[in-house]
């Protein structure tokens, strides 16, 4: 069967709830199932991929490092809106791992050309 | 007629739960076909037994459960999420030496490959978030 096209889409800050960390679980099974996944942080969600995050105290596990690790797990179509991180003044110079900037006609087109949306 | 998959995520006290519920009834009423429920999260809440509402609140655990067994729909209940929240079916309870189980029947405990099959083999698959 042709693998699908899915597209997960966080838009939470890091630690405000538990569904980024439930979308990266439905990531890593639909990569290990050889579906075709890409990963997009909109809004609050671009602060996932600030590095240098201390979660000391928070009892919670580092999001960073599960994404920068996402490469490892065939993962490689990472993406963030661009407004969202000019949009808090933080350069790409501040992520944790260099993913491709998007424009909102470009992040319309990538949710026309999937199959399937997850929008956590 | 199109296959849909549903994940629920909310807890029976959030709006999302009952419109997931609501929403399965109407596909099924407009010719449509559920190819799986998924709970996870918070919503393995759903599949409880040990729940008790007050009485002049709905039952939507049991409401689920009358659903799923009167229509035979596949209702699987993500096992981490489950664990991690108390909900355990007899064989979980045994080997976690627990006290009871409390998964309601016609649900079944499974892991979140059962997730992305169904996004496999579904036309639509539908998220309720809290």
């Amino acid at each position: 069967m042709q693998p699908k096209n899915i597209l997960i889409i966080i838009r939470q800050a890091p630690y405000s709830t538990l569904l980024p960390v439930a979308a990266l679980d439905i990531l890593l099974t639909a990569a290990a199932f050889e579906q075709t996944v890409s990963l997009l942080f909109m809004g609050d969600g671009v602060l996932h991929l600030l590095d240098k995050q201390n979660v000391a105290n928070t009892g919670m596990k580092d999001i960073s490092k599960a994404i920068s690790s996402l490469e490892l797990y065939d993962v490689e179509q990472i993406f963030y809106e661009a407004t969202a991180l000019a949009s808090i003044n933080l350069k790409t110079e501040a992520l944790v791992f260099q993913a491709e900037a998007l424009s909102i006609n470009q992040i319309a087109a990538s949710i026309e050309n999937a199959d399937h949306v997850f929008n956590f | 007629m199109q296959r849909f998959t549903l994940v629920i995520y909310a807890a029976p006290d959030s709006q999302a739960s009952s419109t997931a519920l609501n929403y399965a009834q109407a596909l099924l009423k407009s010719g449509h076909a559920i190819y799986r429920l998924f709970f996870y999260q918070d919503g393995v809440f759903n599949a409880c037994s040990f729940n008790i509402p007050p009485q002049d609140e709905e039952n939507l655990p049991a409401r689920w459960q009358a659903f799923i067994q009167q229509h035979n729909i596949d209702a699987v209940v993500c096992v981490a999420s489950a664990l991690k929240r108390g909900i355990v079916n007899a064989a979980e309870a045994e080997r976690y030496e627990l006290p009871a189980s409390n998964l309601r029947e016609g649900f079944e405990i499974s892991g979140l490959g059962q997730l992305v099959d169904g996004l496999i083999n579904s036309d639509r698959l539908i998220n309720f978030l809290p």
